[in-house]
This record gives C-alpha cells, structure tokens and sequence, in this order.
C-alpha cells in the first residue's frame, strides 16, 4: 500500500450499488471522507446504513461501483478485500462483537500477534495501552459475557484500534446505552479524533450524537435508495434542504 | 318487547354474558360479565350468530356495555367479528355508547388490518425455484471445499492464519475428552459382539473364533464407525454451534474485517485436529473392543487370557487388517470436522437456523460416514484388499 497521499480522500465512494441477491438497498452513491473528518451516515430505519457500512469495511461486495482506501481500490476484481487495505480500517460492531471465547486482553492482542510480528511482551504492552485508552484499566482478564454492554462497546473500540488503523467505522454506538454511557462515548469520540488524529464514519440515528461528533453528513433514504443530502449535520438540522431530512431532525411522523 | 337470550340473568357473573333488546328500529346490545381471555365467547358467538339472521337494512345495532363488564384484547375481536356479521346483513352498528378508550382500540386495529397489505407487498420476494436452490447449495459447497483446500495448502507452505493453540486446544477437546465416551461405547461393542457371535460359533462348537471374529469386526468395521459416530455427534454438532454462535453474534465478521478468512482461523484447525485424533481414537477404540471380547472370553467362556490373545493375534494376518480401518477413520474425521464447520459458517442469523444447523450437522455427517464406509468397502473388495 502506497503511503497516504494528503491529496486523496480517505475513503473514497463513487457510483456504488448495493443489492442483497435481487433486492437494491443503494443506488449511485458517492462520496469521499477526508483526513481527520468524522462523517455521520444518517436515516430511518432500513434505509441501508449498516449494509452501506458493511461493504466500507470489506464485508459486502458491491453490485458495482468503487470504493477506495486512500487511494487503493478495497474491491477489486473478485479477490476478497487485500488485508493491506483491511488493516487501515478499524470496525466496531453494534454489539461490540468481542471472540467470547477469549478474554478482553487476547481480543486486543489477537490482530497484533496476527499482523504485528511484535514480541509477546511489547503485544501484551501495546493491548494494555489500547484497553487504558478506552478506559478499561482492570478489565483485562475478564471475558465478553463479564462486561457490560457499555464495555463491551469501549473493548470493541480498543480492539478496532488495535492495529492503528486510519478510519473507524462504527455501527450504531450509541444502541442499547444509557443516556450518560451515550455521552460518555461520544466524548471518547471526539477525543480519539483530536489526539490520534483519526478518520471516523459513524451510522447512527441518534440526533445529539450525531450533532456532536460529526462533521459531514450523508442522508439516506429508504424510498429513493439513495443519498438525500450531503452536508454537516448542524447545517441539516437548521437548515434542511428536503422534506425527509426535516422530518428527521425534528422527529416528525410523516404525514 | 324484550328478547331474553340467556335465561339465569345475574350481572355480576363472571360469565360473558350479552343481553338483546329491541326497540325502534333498533337493537340495543348489552354486555355484561367478564369479557377476557379466560372466558369462552364461543356460545355467545353462536347465539349471538342466529340472532344476526334476523337483521336487515335500517336497523341500527348499539352497543352499550354495563358497569360491571370486564374486557380485554378477545373483546375486541369478538366485537369486529360483530361488527362484521351486522355489516354482512347491510344493517348498521353505532358504537358510540361504548367506552372512549374501547373506541379507539377498535380504530387503531382497523387502520393497522388496512396498512397490512402493504407491508406484505413489500417483504414479498420474489421466488427461488428449486433449480437455482439446488445449485446455489452445491457452489456454496464447493465454495468451502475449495477455499479450504486452497488454506490447507497455504498452511503446508507456512501461509496461514491458523493459530497452533487452536489446533491443540481443538486436539484436547475432540480427543482426549472423548476418551471416556469412546471407551464405554467401545468396550460394549466388543462385549455385546462377543456375546452374539460366542452363541453362533457355540453351535459349530467354535467358540475360541469368538476372538477372531472380535477382532476383525472392531478393527475393520465398528471401531472406525463408533468412533466417526460419537465424534459426528459430540465434535461435530460442536464445531456447527461453535461457529453458527460465533456467527450469530458478527464475531466472524469482525475477524473477516481483519482480513482473517474465517475457514483459514477457525475451520483449519478444528479439522486438522480431528482429521488427526479420529485415527489415534479408532486405534484406541479397536484396543478397548478387543478388551470387551477378551472380558467375555476370559469370564463366561472360560479361555486363559493368553489363548484368546493368540487366537486374536493369529485371525489378524497383516497389519493391513488394522490399517485398513485407519484409513476409513482418517475419513471419516475429515468428513465430520468438514461437514461441522461448514454447517456452522452457512448457518443464518437466527437462533432457529442454528438449531437447524447443529442438527443437520449430525444428520449429514453420519449419512456421509455410512455412504463412506460402504463406498471404502467396495474399493477394497475390488482392489483384492480383503
């Protein structure tokens, strides 16, 4: 992989199409997130967020379009995804997704044993500096099941930054949290963004979250199957160039 | 002029209980009792059906409930089959005496029962024939069998994401925890074999060919059987809920977004472990069968231990006796893990089609073993190997 070019976009979508079998969930999407941005994919339910997620990460191959990682094509030909390219991406899952048959230290340190070639001691480092980041100290030796969901949701970012890599991706952060978890994970947020100086694209329905942490915004909608509007999220709630986005940011029932 | 429907009139009764009444041009329905779950409305359902006959265009059905009425959601029901039966006789039905909230229950059913279809439309997919079902399945199939030959092959040369503790937790847990559950099953297989053939050869007064026939049925046959069934049962049905959980809960995609194949980290060392532990089991199981025959030999027949081993050891002309065996087995033990994992990998995202997975699992990997066998079978009565 060649070395981050200031000019291109992290990640990069153009004309992307999105089906399950012979269901279209996206059609002609395209956008580009930039260094250091944190873009919120918003809409209401079942509009495809998470399956739009779920191809940014290597997961569904898009019908047709692109989608490149500073540069580098993720889907190329019919090869799965380059694990070169893979490696940039940190993904946190909706429910954390931890290996409940591993404990929180080996979830962290299992993609630096598999990628890093570091030696056990500076592994075993390393995943306790990622688990302390998230503020995790002392729950190193417990297992998935042990934790809560608000945990599980900080050991999921700890291993998503496992590797270092250059963009998050999160599904849905603040689901099944308490307002005050909630809050709390945004600031973690935002605190990663400033001090590592990472790229982040957050699918979330959750209004104040997504005011917070974001600065650029995509729009989807279930009907069109496609984006709606592209803009900072403050600036949609304000000023809301379409009926739908509108209705959103006010919680409005459609008419 | 009243019509009395029920005879016995107590309000407070905890029976549903619906009162008609006539008036001008009018029926006036009263309902009192306890209108809930618990009670049966079948016989006020039936009354109330042959009263609805009568009723025709003008007539107006009001429906009022007493004080003393309690009503739950098969209230409701029972008051839309009503509504639907005085509509079907073109009279009309004015609710408007009935509680508010009652009211708006019945409104928000209505406008929920209209929206339905929609929605139907919209999950509605288009249909899969049986063709494109059957293909899919068999590319799916080849699919895994492919890739895990492709990792198998990135594993000898040094390329792999398999961790060796994986393959050695995997190896504990197939193998020396099946030690116990393969020794009784195979000492019983021994004993129960050496109880029906001594029978038989009792009649040719050949009992000491109880050995011979011990031995050869356990190392050719049951011992690589047994083994291959106890371990599609226990590892296999394992290594499916294992992995179909792993997958319920986006644990594999959170490795495949590592780019860690799933079939590379997590099927290639469970089947190696069992390709390799299968073997060493059937050895120890062909051991523990004879050991069964022997106990029968030595306890009830009355043979010295030493005679019935030298019988063994004289019906067993080669080794290829028992390495014919261990080949099944070797088999078997890919069949097994095979099979387990990729009913785990394909199972969906439901705890229902897990369920389904672990027991097809089984199903598929015994019916395997079996066609297996005979196929093994036929190969070496063709090759002169028997």
């Amino acid at each position: 992989m060649s070395i981050p070019n200031p000019s291109v976009p992290v990640i990069g979508v153009s004309n992307l199409c999105l089906s399950y079998g012979r269901l279209n969930i996206l059609k002609n999407a395209t956008f580009s997130v930039e260094q250091g941005q944190c873009l919120a994919v918003m809409g209401g339910s079942g509009c495809g967020k998470s399956t739009l997620l779920r191809s940014m990460v290597g997961l569904l191959r898009p019908r047709s379009g692109q989608i490149t990682v500073h540069g580098a094509t993720l889907w190329d030909g019919r090869h799965e995804p380059d694990s070169e390219i893979l490696r940039n991406l940190g993904v946190l899952f909706q429910s954390g997704a931890l290996w409940s048959s591993m404990n929180l230290l080996e979830n962290v340190s299992l993609p630096l044993e598999t990628f890093s070639g570091l030696s056990a001691t500076e592994i075993k480092e390393l995943a306790m500096y990622k688990i302390g980041l998230v503020g995790l100290q002392g729950a190193e030796f417990l297992y998935p099941s042990q934790l809560s969901g608000g945990m599980k949701k900080r050991a999921g970012i700890a291993r998503a930054l496992a590797l270092d890599p250059k963009v998050l991706f999160f599904d849905e952060p603040s689901a099944g949290l308490d307002p005050v978890n909630c809050r709390k994970l945004d600031e973690l947020i935002l605190d990663l963004k400033q001090n590592l100086g990472l790229t982040f694209v957050v699918v979330s329905h959750e209004i104040e979250s997504i005011i917070a942490i974001a600065d650029d915004g995509i729009f989807l909608d279930a009907n069109s199957r496609s984006i709606l509007a592209h803009e900072k999220p403050q600036t949609l709630r304000e000023n809301p160039s379409v009926p739908e986005v509108r209705k959103f940011f006010a919680r409005s029932l459609p008419a | 002029m009243s019509t009395d429907l029920k005879s016995g009139k107590t309000i407070k009764s905890n029976h549903p209980e619906l009162k008609i009444e006539e008036g001008n041009m009018v029926y006036f329905l009263l309902f009192s009792g306890s209108w809930t779950i618990g009670h049966s409305k079948r016989d006020s359902l039936s009354e109330f059906d042959s009263f609805a006959v009568q009723l025709s265009e003008k007539i107006t059905c009001k429906l009022q409930l007493s004080d003393h009425c309690n009503w739950d959601s098969s209230f409701l029901l029972f008051l839309q089959h009503i509504e639907h039966r005085i509509s079907l006789q073109g009279a009309g039905v004015d609710f408007s005496s009935l509680p508010e909230e009652l009211v708006n229950l019945l409104a928000k059913n209505k406008n929920s029962q209209s929206s339905e279809q929609g929605r139907a439309e919209i999950h509605r997919e288009e249909g899969i024939s049986v063709f494109d079902q059957v293909l899919s399945g068999f590319l799916r199939v080849a699919e895994f069998w492919g890739k895990w030959l492709i990792f198998s092959w990135g594993l000898i040369r040094g390329k792999s994401f398999a961790r060796g503790r994986d393959f050695l937790v995997a190896c504990r847990d197939c193998g020396a925890s099946a030690l116990p559950i393969v020794t009784l099953i195979s000492y019983l297989t021994g004993l129960t074999m050496a109880f029906v053939g001594s029978v038989q050869l009792e009649k040719f007064n050949a009992t000491i060919y109880t050995a011979d026939l011990v031995c050869l049925a356990m190392v050719r046959e049951m011992g690589p059987l047994m083994v291959a069934i106890v371990m599609a049962g226990r590892t296999g049905a394992s290594f499916a809920a294992e992995i179909g959980s792993m997958k319920l809960n986006e644990e594999v995609d959170s490795l495949r977004t590592l780019g860690i194949p799933a079939i590379d980290f997590l099927v290639l060392p469970r089947t190696l472990a069992l390709f390799l532990m299968t073997p060493l089991l059937t050895l120890y199981a062909d051991i523990v069968g004879i050991m069964g025959g022997l106990t029968v030999g030595t306890q009830v027949m009355g043979f010295s231990a030493l005679h019935y081993f030298e019988q063994t050891q004289s019906a067993l002309l080669s080794m290829w006796e028992i390495y014919s065996g261990l080949w099944k087995s070797l088999a078997f033990g890919l069949i097994v893990g095979l099979v387990g994992c990729y009913k785990g990998i394909n199972s969906g995202n439901s705890s229902i089609s897990l369920g389904k997975s672990v027991t097809s699992s089984v199903v598929v990997s015994i019916t395997l073993i079996v066609i297996a066998d005979a196929l093994f079978e036929l190969a070496y009565s063709h090759l002169g190997l028997r």
